[in-house]
């Protein structure tokens, strides 16, 4: 078995290696300071709207209308360049909130700011309409077909509707993640076509420099921000750390190693249980990346990656050869030794979630604090990294914990991942550090059974990103 | 999502984008003068009170006859200036100087608010005119505009 060649070649977890792991470095600013800045433009942009006479046009409904309309479209834009910087995979973003955190942000937002900007135009068209006493639809074609670039704010709109339409669970579900994506992409179209008709029609801005200017600073700021971390900072990487597919070794049925060599790997910073995002430059997957966590620390020589085919287009990384360049971003994950608050530690896997426990189970120094891994998997072929896991465990003196076998099943009898089993597993579970990756439900069940045993939620680790 | 399909999704989108570019919205339409459509339709129908003989007209609001402009009257949208001819001691015309057509709202608001304020002030007699609902800076401005014309007309 190939797997075996894999396991004779990678070096042993205790020579020393030149490793270099991010420093936790003081942060400059808190994530409460970056809520402040992002709440304090908010208000600014609201001060504006007031500024301008918004709580003074509360006469007539139709100027009524027409104030809640443009309240509407300038907290909705707001927000939706707020998304784009969420989305940015700015470091100092992602430091501070993990992309996990960010994402759930991003999903909340984007329904907000879809109903904000509908809200505008439902307000907006009636409000004019009732001003100059025409019927709602005649005046949205005079809006669109006479007003400067309401057309394409129209186009804008729908657009926008769309992402969030096929952002809806339950079309999400129908969508692969590919066609999901591609579509997600027209919101950065949505923005950039409604922008004419904010400075041309939006009285905010027509009439009032300083307020253009400001709000020409917030497009500029958070654009600056999606080129340097989406194009600046993968470019860099890539340029710099050239890497290319070394190996390719089968782990288990539909699951492999990817080993990546490149120059200067020293320099690389990350963190085991950090993953980045790969780029696989061949002529299928070169235009989307793949957030995978490294499955073994950094040492210098090369870097592991371990997948199993998920989606579309991952299955076809099986497909990859040794010699595919790569680009590369990131260190992105908050998923780190660093977030231990207590010596002891569990461990808990859900299937290919074991790669960035792998890696963190590396980093976790062999001492006399208990060490415990639990690995559960639905096949015992599905186990990867069974060696070396054991080696890494032994070295550390602490406990594994095979759960093999679907649920109910005469190998299985009982439930896996039950209060009752963590316990039996574990009897001092409450004063560990708990850190799970695997499949969503499985980390939402244990979550829960965890929080329903007493952990408080610093002591709970989940690595949701993984997966994808 | 197959290239092929992105490919072509990519390229309609571009198109799409190209098309709605190169749609100008019509030149904005520049002081349409909203008074000259009505002043036909006006027909000042003097005096509903008096018998249609002798008029006698400068006894009611002892306006001189003449032309007179208003004040240019600044609003945040735009000037607005009225020119309000007397004729026989009434006032039998307002015709719009100035009205805000900066942009393309104000535009729509002026076409529509002008010929209702020249009605109003026609009816009125007088610069005494109600705000119109969603043209309140322009309606004010109007009055403005108008009753600066009539105290010269004393």
């Amino acid at each position: 078995m190939s797997s075996i060649v894999a396991r004779q070649q990678q070096p042993g977890p205790g020579p020393a290696r030149a490793v270099r792991p991010a420093q936790p470095g003081r942060l400059l600013f808190t994530a409460g300071d970056l809520i402040l800045v992002v709440v304090l433009n908010g208000g600014l942009v609201v001060a504006m709207w007031v500024r301008h006479g918004g709580l003074n046009q509360l006469g007539s409904a139709s100027a009524k209308l027409t104030a809640a309309g443009q309240i509407t479209a300038l907290v909705g834009t707001y927000l939706a360049l707020v998304q784009v910087l969420l989305m940015s995979r700015s470091p100092w973003l992602e430091r501070r909130f993990g992309m996990d955190g960010l994402a759930q942000w991003h999903r909340w937002l984007g329904f907000t700011v879809t109903i904000l900007i509908s809200a505008h135009v439902v307000f907006s068209t009636v409000g004019y309409a009732l001003g100059v006493g025409s019927s709602v639809a005649a005046e949205a074609w005079t809006l669109i077909t006479t007003y400067p670039y309401v057309l394409m704010a129209t186009v804008a709109t729908g657009l926008l509707i769309m992402v969030a339409i096929t952002s809806l669970r339950m079309m999400r579900r129908r969508l692969s993640w590919e066609t999901w994506r591609f579509l997600h992409l027209y919101a950065y179209l949505a923005i950039a076509l409604a922008f004419g008709h904010e400075l041309a029609v939006g009285s905010d801005f027509s009439d009032d420099a300083i307020a253009r200017w400001y709000w020409i600073a917030l497009y500029v700021a958070v654009g600056l921000c999606v080129l340097a971390f989406r194009v600046g900072h993968p470019l860099r990487m890539s340029l710099r750390h050239r890497l290319r597919v070394a190996r390719v070794v089968p782990e288990a049925p539909g699951v492999v190693s990817l080993y990546v060599t490149g120059r200067d790997l020293y320099r690389l910073q990350a963190r085991a249980g950090q993953y980045f995002r790969w780029r696989f430059l061949t002529p299928t997957s070169w235009w989307r990346t793949h957030p995978f966590s490294l499955s073994a620390g950094l040492n210098g020589q090369y870097l592991r990656l371990t997948v199993k085919g998920v989606g579309d287009d991952s299955r076809g990384l099986q497909g990859v050869h040794p010699g595919t360049r790569l680009a590369v971003e990131g260190p992105y994950g908050l998923f780190t030794a660093q977030r231990q608050s207590r010596p002891k530690v569990l461990l808990i896997a859900g299937g290919i979630g074991i790669t960035p426990l792998r890696a963190l189970l590396e980093e976790i120094p062999p001492r006399k604090e208990a060490i415990t891994l639990i690995y559960r998997a639905t096949r015992w072929e599905d186990v990867v990294f069974r060696a070396e896991l054991e080696q890494l465990i032994r070295d550390r003196r602490g406990t594994i914990h095979y759960l093999i076998g679907r649920r109910g099943s005469p190998e299985l009898p009982y439930d896996p991942l039950s209060a009752q089993t963590l316990r039996r597993l574990v009897p001092d579970v409450e004063s560990r550090d708990v850190f799970i990756c695997g499949p969503a439900s499985m980390m939402q069940r244990v979550d829960g059974i965890l929080r329903s045993i007493g952990l408080p939620s610093e002591q709970i680790h989940l690595e949701r990103f993984a997966l994808l | 999502m197959m290239p092929t399909r992105a490919a072509v999704a990519i390229v309609a989108t571009a198109l799409a984008v190209v098309l709605l570019f190169s749609f100008k919205t019509p030149a904005q339409s520049r002081p349409r003068t909203p008074a000259a459509d009505v002043s036909q339709g006006a027909t000042p129908s003097p005096s509903p009170s008096v018998s249609g003989a002798s008029p006698s007209p400068s006894v009611a609001s002892g306006f001189k006859d003449g032309t007179y402009t208003g004040q240019d009257v600044f609003t945040q949208f735009g000037d607005v200036q009225v020119k309000v001819t007397i004729a026989g001691g009434r006032i039998t015309d307002v015709q719009p100087l100035q009205m805000p057509f900066e942009k393309q709202r104000s535009a729509e608001i002026s076409q529509f608010a002008g010929p209702q304020l020249h009605d109003e002030v026609l009816q009125a007699q007088s610069a005494q005119i109600d705000t119109l609902s969603g043209a309140t800076y322009t309606s004010d401005a109007y009055a403005q505009s108008v009753q600066a014309a009539l105290d010269q007309a004393h």
